[in-house]
């Protein structure tokens, strides 16, 4: 490796102190003594297995769906692409409570959508399940997009034509050459929905309201538990970093994309 | 040659600490003026009150509504008010104020739907009934708590953190029954009673903290004939 520079290393340090001084606050505020009285009540069980739930379901519909689209935004010519780029990536830079009301306007009950969905099949998102992992949907895709786009565009397409020479269809040369390539982006990718859905807050409590047990994930309820009971709110968010650690940290060195 | 890089890196030096200059400027507190805190079930007759008290007092005011919980924990927290106006007059207990006026207004609590629903008739039963969606306020909050002091437990389809947010989704028709302030019935016209409903009890007690003349001479004003007839005018008993 090359000597890093002594000013990246001063204002990397100073960054990291920045991210950590508030987790540092946090645990040293954190109720140690009566923490299992509070992690054991069934709302956090509930909203901890909700978050989970809504999270992987949500990391798994954007991998099926977010792989199209990245493939489409980097290999198509298409003239409106630009465009197009920027309505995917937008919910990116959207407040989320204003990406809860325009979902609310397509898939509530009075949506253009929603209603449509109401009459036809008796099925209402808001307040519901689904409706939380739409929200996460929503709002974790573009995270996905973005890290697997740039991985299409970064590999040169020679070991595809070779492929197509060679007779392969495309969904063989796709699955045989093109994901093996790109498959440390894709867990990067993952990764990085996964973690924005886990503490997706605004269009879920916007969208999907706040009912334990079916749509209070653990955002929601550490934000009620702040104004009501800060003890709780704490032990919940201590359960929010433990679990995104026990998720991310595995996920190190042989899946990113190597040096 | 030399004198140029000295040059450069003075102005980079320049820079960073001009970056920071302007970062502080950003944290002065704002001395002039009245800080005024209120639960959003006030959010109207506050307004307007705040408006004529700046009429006839010619006092400079900022008023920040919310949640009276949020608005609480935001006070512990370091944020200053002269005026801390709340459904629950407990939450007042050591956030370092000078006084309290309790029960200056009161407010009761109404189930209500969407005025596109006039045709739609509903009943108490409905409340308890697993049919048709419900919004209250979350236990917890004041609107919340008096909800359960009134109507008992109420399966819900979502718990908001404020009367305004459960207004919001009765108004937008995503729900079909809320149970509201009887002000918000009368300042949002897209909701209209569920049902006949005798609003008896006077379910909320507003409460005023306050510190310093600034803050006393605003509470002051609260009690006056002007301020009454706001509030009255907009549904509050007193």
């Amino acid at each position: 490796m090359n000597r890093i520079p002594k000013t990246v290393v001063l204002f990397a340090t100073i960054a990291i102190l920045f991210l950590l001084s508030p987790l540092i606050g946090l645990l040293q505020r954190m109720p140690w003594s009566g923490l299992s009285d509070v992690l054991g009540s069934d709302i956090i069980l509930d909203a901890f297995l909700l978050s989970l739930f809504v999270s992987f379901s949500a990391a798994l519909i954007v991998f099926v769906f977010g792989i199209p689209i990245a493939w489409f935004l980097a290999r198509s010519n298409f003239s409106f692409m630009k465009l197009l780029r920027a309505v995917v990536l937008l919910p990116m830079v959207l407040p989320p409570v204003v990406g809860g009301t325009a979902l609310l306007f397509a898939f509530g009950r009075q949506g253009f959508l929603g209603k449509w969905l109401n009459d036809w099949f008796g099925l209402t998102l808001p307040f519901t399940t689904a409706g939380s992992v739409v929200a996460a949907v929503f709002v974790s895709m573009p995270f996905f997009v973005v890290a697997v786009e740039s991985a299409f565009r970064s590999i040169n397409e020679d070991l595809e034509k070779t492929a197509e020479t060679l007779g392969a269809s495309s969904l063989k040369i796709f699955l045989k050459v093109t994901f093996p390539r790109i498959f440390p982006s894709i867990v990067a990718g993952l990764a990085l929905s996964w973690a924005r859905a886990l503490g997706e807050f605004g269009a879920t409590i916007t969208f999907a309201g706040n009912m334990p047990g079916e749509t209070q994930t653990l955002p929601l309820a550490i934000f009620l538990a702040l104004e009501t009971k800060p003890e709780a709110a704490l032990a919940l968010s201590l359960v929010m970093i433990v679990t995104s650690l026990a998720i991310l940290i595995p996920f190190r060195d042989q899946w990113l994309p190597s040096r | 040659m030399w004198l140029l890089k000295v040059r450069k890196r003075l102005h980079k030096h320049l820079l960073i600490v001009g970056i920071f200059c302007l970062t502080c400027l950003g944290c002065g507190k704002e001395e002039q003026g009245i800080n005024i805190y209120a639960a959003s079930s006030l959010t109207e007759a506050v307004s307007v009150a705040v408006e004529r008290y700046e009429e006839i007092s010619q006092v400079k005011t900022k008023v920040v509504f919310a949640g009276s919980n949020h608005l609480a924990s935001q006070l512990r927290d370091g944020a200053y008010a002269d005026v801390f106006i709340t459904a629950d007059v407990e939450l007042i207990a050591g956030l370092g104020f000078d006084g309290i006026l309790e029960g200056f207004a009161y407010n009761s609590l109404v189930v209500v739907k969407p005025v596109a629903f006039v045709n739609k008739s509903f009943e108490p039963n409905d409340l308890t009934r697993d049919e048709g969606l419900i919004a209250i306020c979350s236990e917890g909050v004041p609107c919340g708590d008096a909800t359960k002091s009134k109507f008992g437990i109420i399966e819900a389809d979502t718990y908001e953190m404020n009367v305004k947010a459960v207004l919001a989704r009765v108004a937008s028709m995503e729900v079909d029954l809320g149970i509201v302030y009887k002000t918000d019935l009368k300042n949002e016209p897209k909701v209209i009673t569920a049902w006949p409903q005798e609003i008896a009890c006077p379910c909320v007690s507003y409460a005023t903290a306050f510190r310093g003349k600034k803050g006393n001479d605003f509470t002051d004003f609260l009690i006056s004939d002007i301020a009454k007839e706001i509030f009255s005018s907009h549904g509050f008993s007193l």
